[in-house]
């Protein structure tokens, strides 16, 4: 489908955007901004800084797009705000304390605008406004521009101001750079098409040449739903994964705690023992101490611990003995270092000692930290550990603490400390390091857990005491961290156990990827089919429109058609009316369209032709006939008559029923003029002709006729010439008028049943004559029953002669000529027999054709006009026969004339029931028709020639008698005797003989006295009063 | 029924009135005569008293139908029998002589011989 939306989407665009004062745009895009922020804030998953979408740079690009750099404002202003909101700043208002997040806040927002300008500029330059493609290839393209590479600017300025700030470290940068511009760029990914093709954005996309159509709002609506639902969804799946690991990672650190915690109390019993030795003897020797601690295996019993030992309390006087005693024992002690010691804290035993060589003899005293936990050791009775320190004996110089428990005479009081002062006999203790003493506590710790440890209550790289991974603890970068500071032993420690990359691998929630993905293919699938649904839907909607445009394009162009047609058409309901016309009907008839409408045919039918016209409609509407023609004569406006030619033809309903009318008329004015002018013409010139041949035959006639007697026989001869051919003149003369009149329609034919028997014995009388001047008998095959058929014997009589005179002209001398008529089926067939030739079979063809007697010389020889079978053929066909030959060359030719028989009981005239019946015996035929036609719509009128016929038609349903008294076969008046003896009608005596009187006689009506018209009036009123009496 | 024998025959032509008389001469009961004009015929007429008038249709002045209405306006000449002699004689024209009062109509050109007969039917 190739429309081509004309580009008022263009002149919408720029209209409606700059129709929005700059202020209320920018305050729209302000809370859109804003509030697009805050829906990114809550897709926040901890512990980042940037959150995985960024709905709010879409909405910026997007606006900015539409409605151009104007609204930058509004991007910065809503920037500014979501991130004073996210720092807390808002919160705190009017008081401002973090001025730094203030100036964060504002560089971020400048980044936001920057960016959004950048790939707006961008995108008009390369892509125009509005943006239009052609090709995918430029689609993606233009999602490279906005996307990935628009969404550089924000992240950077963003993140550096963090970085700058303070606010984040630099180990950090890069994964908040990335999901910063990860945000954007699915914000933008997301959040521009759905605005650009909201349904109530200004249509700002085009492809090939072509709008691209907005969204519908169900549509829109369908899309955002699932989408909210998917990051919903996502957020909560991660938030729940975060918990879950959080919780899971908190039992890890527990655990450790607890491994911690029982190690160190496990060496508290060891220590506890080594107290216990020295309680159960009052001294304890290197030996027996060696013993002891091979005894405990410390190496696999209590891993980690350096050795264990004993620390003397050496009063400063009694250092000497103490050495000397020592050395009894075989422990060569070498106290060092040899610095100012508040006291003396002698290293006297120390188990294994291979690995504790530098420890023996060491005054842990010289330490503050040794110093400080071995004095609150002894005075609160406690097992106490060092702050850090190093071991003496530690060659990797890594921080490690001593493990003091002290040491009392039994079975004194303990109470204060003076009391243990006094009891006080030394320090069962044990040296670490930390790394050996803390390698191993659980199996998570370094792989799934790195753990620093630090002396005193905060986090402090100076007093880091062990670190399980030495990158981690100075850039920790664990998701999850918990920090407890706990009491150890008279000290405290603060313990930071992070998540490593391995643990979060294990934790990693897939799931809630898994959701966002498929939430978002599935969105965008929706979407995509959505759109094209609706797409589809205005694309018919188009087709549509497009269809009715052309289909009444069409139509109009049928109308136009119609209208400016050369020839008159119109539509006509079943009554007759106007119901639709054209241009030439109107120009035909001289009425307007208004007038016409008011009118119905009839009305406007010449009533001459209207009879018929009607009676055609009948037969139509009936579904005898399928179309009619008919040349008929309208009445113009002006009141003048014209001819047209009507066709007509019914348009019926779906049912089968009639509809209406569909009618053509053809002006056909000008030809009938023609023809009548033509027609007028050769009957003027025939007419002109006849005169002087009136007085040439006559002449001639008369000489031949009658005073040949008086004439030399040449003269005689020569005469008798002139006459046959000036008779054969007068033949011409009748053939071309009979001719003409055949063509132009006018010889009317007034058929009526007769006895075909009893015509051809009448044509064989009237040839007689003819046949013998050629020494031709005619010979009668007439059957004495009667055949009746519908003809106009007139022109009958005219056939016969015709055909009769042929067979005569062409028969050999003394020849015979039969002539007779048989029945055959249901025709009558009359049969014209002669002797002659034969008609050669090269004219056979011809010889119904006018001018065509078989050979000119002949026709010259014989008489004839050549036009004597042309026309006897038209009247043959005029009357409903038809005409055949059978030819023999040297036999003879027969020629047959069929007409189809009827029961002469079914008369064949349209009668009218409602009318009188009157019986009309007479034999001239001429007033026979002539009384008929004058009493249409008066009476129906049967007429016979003769009495015999009329006694057979003389029923009851007879109301008149139209009486001729001179009738061939008698007199009127015998007619009288046989008539009925309780008929009742009238009877009208037309006579030429006055002395006419009968009591049966209703009127007499005598010819010579009478006009035509005078008896038609009378038998009128006589009809009417008839009437009257029979109602 | 006329009967008589007297026919005038009102005819421009001289030619063919000239052939008519004479043929109708030929059958001897008849007595004839003619005239060149309907006035002159109708004046004829009036004086004459004939059985039957033979009127012709083309003529100048006053033409065969005319005439035909003056002899029947005419009350002692409107019960002559009038039969037109015409070459018009087609059967529509027929008719409208007979409606205005024509006995017949014969048509020209004539058979000379069988002139008198004809005319004879309309005679009686």
């Amino acid at each position: 489908m190739n429309i081509d939306l004309p580009f008022t989407a263009d002149r919408d665009h720029s209209a409606q955007v700059s129709r929005v004062p700059a202020w209320l745009a920018n305050l729209v895009m302000l809370v859109l901004y804003t509030a697009f922020g805050v829906i990114g804030l809550e897709l926040a998953v901890p512990p980042g800084y940037a959150t995985v979408l960024w709905p709010a740079s879409g909405a910026a690009l997007a606006g900015l797009l539409v409605c151009g750099p104007r609204l930058l404002p509004g991007v910065m202003l809503g920037s500014f705000l979501v991130n004073l909101y996210a720092g807390g700043i808002l919160a705190q208002l009017p008081r401002i304390e973090n001025w730094t997040g203030v100036a964060v806040a504002g560089t971020i927002a400048i980044g936001a605008g920057l960016q959004a300008f950048a790939a707006s500029a961008a995108s008009k330059r390369v892509f125009g406004t509005p943006i239009a493609f052609t090709a995918t290839k430029q689609l993606a393209g233009f999602a490279l521009l906005v996307g990935p590479l628009g969404c550089l600017i924000a992240p950077t300025v963003g993140v550096g101001a963090l970085l700058f700030a303070g606010i984040i470290p630099a180990s950090l940068f890069t994964s908040n750079w990335t999901t910063w511009w990860l945000g954007d760029l699915l914000g933008v990914v997301i959040v521009l098409p759905l605005a650009l093709l909201a349904p109530w954005s200004p249509r700002s996309i085009r492809w090939s040449q072509r709008a691209v159509a907005n969204f519908s709002l169900p549509t829109l609506l369908a899309i955002l739903v699932p989408l909210a639902l998917t990051f919903y969804a996502w957020k909560y799946t991660s938030s729940a994964a975060y918990e879950r690991s959080l919780d899971a990672f908190e039992r890890l650190a527990l655990d450790h705690q607890h491994s911690l915690s029982f190690r160190l109390e496990s060496y508290l019993q060891g220590l506890d023992g080594g107290a216990g030795l020295f309680a159960a003897t009052d001294d304890v020797t290197l030996a027996e101490w060696r013993a002891y601690v091979d005894t405990l295996n410390i190496g696999s019993t209590l891993p980690g611990i350096n050795g264990m030992g004993f620390v003397d309390s050496v009063p400063f006087e009694d250092m000497a003995a103490f050495l000397r005693d020592a050395a009894q024992d075989g422990v060569d002690l070498q106290p060092h270092p040899q610095v100012d010691a508040p006291a003396n804290f002698i290293i006297r035993y120390i188990e294994p000692i291979a690995a504790n060589e530098e420890a023996v003899g060491l005054n842990i005293a010289f330490e503050q930290n040794r110093y400080d936990a071995a004095i609150w050791s002894r005075d609160s009775g406690k097992p106490t550990i060092t702050r850090r320190i190093f071991l003496v004996q530690d060659e990797t110089r890594t921080p490690g603490f001593l493990f003091l428990r002290p040491l009392y005479e039994t079975g004194v009081p303990l109470t204060n400390t003076l009391q243990r002062r006094s009891a006080f006999r030394g320090w069962v203790y044990a040296p670490f390091i930390a790394d050996l003493f803390m390698d191993g506590l659980t199996s998570s710790q370094g792989e799934t857990l790195d753990v620093q440890i630090y002396d005193g209550s905060r986090v402090d790289a100076e007093q880091l005491i062990f670190s399980s991974n030495d990158n981690t603890a100075a850039n920790p970068t664990g998701r999850f961290r918990v920090v407890q500071t706990l009491p150890v032993y008279g000290q405290l420690w603060t313990i930071v156990w992070q998540s490593t990359p391995q643990f979060e691998q294990g934790a990693a929630n897939n799931e809630a990827l898994l959701i966002v993905v498929g939430g978002l293919v599935l969105t965008a699938l929706l979407a995509f089919y959505l759109h094209s649904f609706s797409r589809r839907e205005e694309a018919i909607r188009e087709t549509v429109a497009l269809k009715t445009r052309e289909i009444a394009a069409s139509e109009q162009r049928l109308d136009d058609a119609i209208e400016n047609a050369p020839i008159g058409m119109a539509l006509l309901d079943l009554e007759g009316r106007w119901l639709k016309i054209n241009e030439a009907v109107v120009q035909f008839l001289g009425y307007s369209r208004e007038e016409l409408a008011e009118k119905d045919f009839q009305s406007i039918t010449h009533e001459d032709d209207l009879g018929v016209d009607i009676e055609l409609v009948q037969k139509l509407l009936r579904g005898e006939i399928s179309t009619y023609q008919l040349e008929k004569r309208y009445i113009h406006k002006n009141g003048h008559a014209l001819w047209g030619n009507l066709s007509v033809s019914l348009a019926r309903d779906i049912y089968g029923q009639p509809a209406y009318f569909i009618s053509q008329i053809l002006d056909i004015n000008d030809r009938k003029q023609m023809d009548a002018l033509k027609s007028e013409f050769v009957s003027n010139v025939s007419h002109e002709l006849r005169t002087p041949l009136t007085s040439i035959r006559g002449s001639l006639g008369l000489i031949v006729g009658s005073l040949s007697d008086t004439l030399p026989d040449n003269v005689r001869h020569l005469l008798r010439i002139a006459y046959k051919n000036s008779e054969r003149l007068i033949f011409l003369i009748n053939d071309i008028l009979d001719l003409e009149k055949l063509n132009a329609d006018k010889i009317t034919f007034d058929n009526r049943p007769h006895d075909i028997a009893e015509i051809v014995r009448l044509s064989i009388e009237e040839n007689l004559g003819f046949a013998s001047d050629y020494s031709i008998a005619l010979a009668d095959k007439t059957p004495s029953t009667p055949l009746h058929a519908s003809v106009d014997s007139t022109r009958l009589l005219q056939i016969m002669a015709n055909l009769i005179s042929n067979a005569v002209k062409f028969s050999p001398a003394e020849g015979i000529v039969e002539v007779g008529v048989v029945a055959s089926g249901n025709a009558a067939t009359i049969f014209v027999k002669d002797t002659g030739q034969g008609i050669p079979s090269a004219f056979t063809s011809r010889i119904f054709s006018p001018f065509s007697q078989a050979d000119a010389s002949a026709t010259r020889k014989k008489g004839g006009t050549g036009l004597g079978l042309h026309i006897t053929r038209q009247l043959v066909e005029r009357m409903g026969g038809k005409i055949s030959f059978e030819t023999e060359e040297g036999v003879g030719t027969t020629f047959f004339v069929h007409f189809p028989l009827h029961d002469v009981q079914a008369p064949e005239e349209a009668t009218d029931r409602n009318l009188p019946l009157a019986l009309h015996i007479e034999d001239d035929e001429d007033f026979c028709a002539y009384l008929r036609t004058a009493l249409q719509g008066v009476l129906n009128v049967r007429s016979v020639a003769s009495l015999e016929e009329a006694r057979a038609m003389l029923t009851s349903e007879i109301d008149m008698i139209i009486l001729d008294l001179e009738l061939p076969d008698g007199n009127g008046l015998d007619l009288l005797a046989t008539l009925p003896a309780d008929w009742s009608g009238s009877i009208v005596a037309v006579t030429a003989s006055e002395e006419a009187h009968h009591a049966s006689f209703d009127a007499v009506l005598v010819k010579s006295k009478h006009r035509d018209d005078e008896v038609i009036s009378a038998i009128r009123t006589m009809a009417d009063r008839h009437l009257k009496m029979a109602s | 029924m006329a009967t008589g024998n007297k026919i005038l025959y009102i005819d421009d032509d001289d030619d063919v009135r000239e052939v008519a008389s004479l043929s109708l001469s030929l059958d001897a009961d008849l007595e004839v005569r003619t005239s060149s004009s309907g006035r002159e015929g109708i004046a004829l007429a009036a004086e004459w008293k004939p059985d039957l008038v033979l009127l012709d249709v083309m003529m100048p002045e006053m033409d065969g139908p005319e005439t035909l209405k003056h002899i029947k306006a005419d009350p002692e000449l409107a019960s002559i029998p009038v039969v037109f002699i015409t070459a018009r004689a087609q059967v529509h024209e027929v008719h409208e002589l007979r409606a205005i009062g024509a006995a017949g109509v014969i048509s020209k050109p004539f058979d000379p011989m069988t002139l008198a007969a004809e005319v004879r039917q309309f005679l009686g």
